[in-house]
């Protein structure tokens, strides 16, 4: 082997053993960073809630890693670093100053270079070039990983807060972005068919919807979450209602005067804000024949609502989404609701129970609520009518048409008779009452009982099995009443002109106008009535043990 | 063995031959003989009585050059020191002669240099760097190997003349002389008192010594210890409060050739480290120009370039060893 040969072979083989080490070296620091910088995080994620806190820790070690091989890649030694570090083995620059006149060929480079082979076969078997990893670097690592691991294992109440708040912070972005998409789905509402008082109402839902949205995103707790997501499934359900009886106007409106449907009369539309004035709301037991027709056609509607592209379409389908999005939340609460809202065409059956004209109800006029209650949409439990359920549609319950106050009675939905009364097949839209999804009554209601035999109920009877009601489960803070007083002891008691309520509708939205009463303040009563109507056989037999189940679940 | 190992076992040799006639001094034996390889002059600063005279005047016997000593004294006069045109009356009628001064010869020694005037000191100047002597419209070379080895009594200050700097820049070393020890004082008294005198033998001759000289130049450098070399001299330039004026680049030059010529004599083709450490003193220490701080301090300059040194050093070993 000639002595250039011999050099560079010593040389690289020098500089490879250095730059190992300094690769090493190198790691093994940035490693010992990011297990400290690891550590660190988790302490803090241990004491102080940070729910990415083994997101960071496993970065950060792996970003210090990265940096530290980069960094060991950077500072690799060259040739004459290693020539260099040949010629502290006594060699006195020899290899160095060989290496810078390697192509040299005058005498005096070859005499250098053979000084330089000469006194490096003299010591070659004394080089030894350590990786100078120290006991440090290998130890550090380890006890920082222990340390790492124990905070990462180690459970604390701010991380099980952590684990919430993040939770919760998901559920708030999955809203608003529900929320949005509500939002964009009334505002592309065809408005051309509507009647100026249906574009309020649009109006009107979209500020309530902004309403929602504006208190999801400030929500900053569960709880906070939780009120503003009741909030917000009531809105929806009126909402939802609302849009059903706008399309159903439309139709009609449609139907009566196919040439010009901008200019048809407009039929007074069941709002989702209770309206006192509402000659209509009065109207119980008016149902007549023409009803009945009407009820009718309401049920093939549901098979073929108005044209694939006309607003009536745009509606329900605007109608369809807002149940859903209730739905979607009722269903995680109520798994055990054996026809919650998943029943196909349950809250979303546009003609269900707000059928104005639901005259295919058996009952006729003596049903005062039936279908003639055009707010029925403000109803919390509106087709679940206690009495109504019990009445077999005979119509020998005089005193239906003398209860106008059912169509009020927000305790309605919580009374699991009302899928049961017969009319109930006639009344498909319990599922669009919002007593269904958010009230806790509306699940209970087993309506799946529609097809009581004896009932006139034709058209879309079975299909509205409630939106799943309101969930056994779930924490209800307060009941809204929206057509009672709060502050009047008699809850059934009509709504005056609602001012002494500290909800307004500027405030909060269509959705959330009436007055409010904690929930465990009429929870008994509501309790008190259902037990009373088992005793009293009021309601079908076979379904008292759901009842009591139903009530029971709550403690 | 080769040329080059040979010459420097005859310098080796001339060393020895040095030691006979001269007790002890043995760094400073090897300074002169350095500066001599590198072709450099070499101001010697010392007590008077420790033999700077015998110093240099064995080295020419040993190296068997012509030898000239100056005693420079205030009314020292430079034509005392050139020469000077003389008139010359022949047959022909009269015409000036050139009659050459003291300083052509090998070796001068300018003995208490700084007692002259620097009018006379300046008469050095252009023969120290250029090897030149110029009288009136005329320029004589003086023969070579030229060298100036000046020497000054650090003590007796009143009535000197301290050389100007532009004139210590041509001294390659500054080498201080320094009392001897007990043994070689013992050793000294015997040589001298003694009827059998020792005495030097010739090894070189001037030919064979700029042999030598060029030999040293060719001795190789490696980019490392070149760029350690320059560290030195920019560390000299900043970050030192005792250092008012740093070296200039003719030290630079001093250092590498005293450096190489270090590396040949130790019989090696490369300078290493070490050679320039053992160098730097000399060639820096009457190039800086320390600040207030320094005297304050009593701070001397070979305090300062062993500081100098001693960060470098420690700078670059933090970037090889990372």
């Amino acid at each position: 082997m000639d002595e250039k040969a011999y050099l560079l072979k010593w040389i690289k083989k020098v500089q490879k053993r250095m730059n190992t080490g300094i690769l090493l070296r190198r790691s093994l620091e940035g490693l010992c960073v990011g297990l400290f910088i690891g550590t660190g995080v988790e302490v803090y994620a241990y004491l102080r809630p940070f729910y990415y806190s083994h997101v960071c820790s496993i970065i950060a070690v792996v970003l210090s890693l990265i940096v530290g091989i980069v960094i060991g890649c950077l500072q690799r030694r060259d040739m004459r670093a290693a020539a260099g570090r040949i010629d502290g083995f006594g060699l006195k620059e020899r290899v160095a100053t060989a290496l810078d006149g390697i192509e040299d060929e005058d005498r005096m480079a070859q005499l250098q270079r053979s000084d330089a082979v000469r006194g490096l076969s003299s010591v070659e078997s004394k080089i030894r070039i350590p990786l100078s990893i120290g006991w440090y670097r290998l130890i550090s690592p380890v006890m920082l990983l222990v340390l790492m691991v124990l905070f990462f294992m180690m459970p604390s109440e701010a991380r099980a807060m952590a684990k919430e708040k993040h939770e919760v912070e998901r559920q708030i972005k999955e809203k608003l972005e529900e929320i949005e998409e509500a939002i964009k789905t009334i505002e592309d509402i065809d408005e051309e068919s509507l009647t100026d008082r249906e574009k309020e109402q649009l109006q009107s839902m979209m500020e309530s919807l902004q309403s929602s949205y504006n208190e999801m995103e400030q929500s900053e707790s569960l709880e906070d979450f939780e009120r503003a997501n009741q909030k917000l499934d009531y809105r929806y359900d009126q909402i939802a209602e609302a849009l059903n009886q706008m399309a159903q106007n439309v139709e009609q409106r449609e139907a009566s005067n196919p040439q010009d449907p901008a200019q048809a009369t407009p039929t007074p539309t069941p709002t989702p804000t209770p309206d006192p004035n509402n000659p209509n709301q009065n109207n119980g037991g008016e149902g007549d024949e023409n009803e009945q027709g009407d009820g009718n056609s309401g049920g093939s509607n549901q098979q073929n609502p108005g044209g694939s592209n006309s607003t009536s379409q745009q509606l329900q389908n605007a109608a369809q989404q807002m149940n859903s999005h209730i739905s979607t939340g009722s269903n995680n609460q109520n798994l055990n609701q054996p026809n919650g809202g998943n029943q196909p065409n349950g809250g979303n059956q546009p003609d269900g129970g707000n059928q104005p004209d639901g005259g295919n109800q058996p009952d006729g006029g003596n049903q005062p609520d039936g279908g003639n209650q055009p707010d029925g949409g403000n109803q919390t439990g509106g087709g679940n009518q206690p009495d109504g359920g019990n009445q077999p549609g005979d119509g020998n319950q005089p005193g239906d048409g003398n209860q106008p106050g059912d169509g009020n009675q927000p305790g309605d939905g919580n009374q699991p008779g009302g899928g049961n009364q017969p009319g109930g097949g006639n009344q498909p839209g319990g599922g669009n009452q919002p007593g269904g999804g958010g009230q806790p009554g509306g699940g209970g209601q087993p309506g799946g009982d529609d097809g009581n035999p004896g009932t006139n109920g034709g058209g879309g009877g079975g299909a509205g099995q409630g939106n799943g009601g309101g969930g056994a489960g779930s924490h209800h803070d307060y009941i809204s009443l929206p057509n009672a007083d709060g502050e009047d002891d008699d809850l059934y008691g009509i709504r005056g002109s609602g001012d002494g309520t500290g909800y307004a509708r500027y405030e909060n939205g269509l959705g959330w106008e009436g007055n409010h009463v904690d929930y465990n303040n009429v929870m008994g009563q509501y309790t008190d009535r259902a037990y009373q109507g088992i005793e009293s056989g009021r309601y079908p037999s076979g379904m008292e043990d759901v009842i009591k189940e139903y009530f029971t679940s709550f403690n | 063995m080769n040329e080059y190992d040979v010459m420097q076992q005859k310098l080796l040799a001339c060393e020895f031959e040095i030691g006979r006639e001269i007790i002890g001094q043995r760094d400073v034996i090897r300074s002169v003989m350095l500066a001599i390889l590198s072709g450099g002059n070499v101001l010697l600063e010392g007590m008077p009585g420790l033999g700077k005279t015998r110093l240099v005047n064995t080295i020419s016997h040993v190296l068997n050059l012509s030898f000239k000593r100056i005693q420079f004294t205030p009314d020292l006069m430079p034509g005392d020191i050139t020469g000077t045109n003389i008139m010359e009356r022949n047959e022909s009628g009269s015409a000036f002669r050139f009659e050459a001064g003291p300083i052509f010869a090998n070796i001068i020694l300018a003995d208490e240099i700084n007692r002259a005037t620097p009018k006379t000191q300046s008469a050095l100047l252009e023969a120290m760097q250029e090897h030149i002597v110029t009288v009136g419209n005329v320029s004589h070379k003086v023969p070579e190997p030229f060298f100036v080895l000046a020497t000054q009594n650090p003590i007796e200050t009143e009535g000197t003349y301290p050389l100007p700097e532009a004139q210590l820049d041509r001294f390659m070393f500054k080498i201080m002389v320094p009392f001897p020890t007990k043994e070689e004082l013992a050793g000294i008294v015997g040589l001298t008192e003694s009827v059998q005198q020792g005495a030097a033998q010739t090894v070189l001759n001037g030919e064979e010594l700029q042999q030598a000289i060029q030999m040293a130049k060719e001795i190789k450098i490696a980019d490392a210890v070149m760029d350690y070399i320059l560290e030195i001299m920019m560390a000299t330039h900043g970050g030192n409060k005792y250092v008012r004026e740093g070296a200039s680049p003719r030290a630079a030059q001093a250092i590498i050739r005293g450096a190489k010529a270090r590396a040949f004599m130790e019989g090696r083709y490369n300078v290493s480290f070490d050679d320039v450490d053992a160098v730097v003193p000399a060639v820096l220490r009457h190039r800086l120009i320390l600040s207030f701080d320094a005297v304050s301090d009593g701070v001397n300059e070979d305090m300062v370039v062993a500081d100098i040194v001693k960060n470098v050093k420690a700078q670059m070993v933090a970037q090889n060893h990372v």
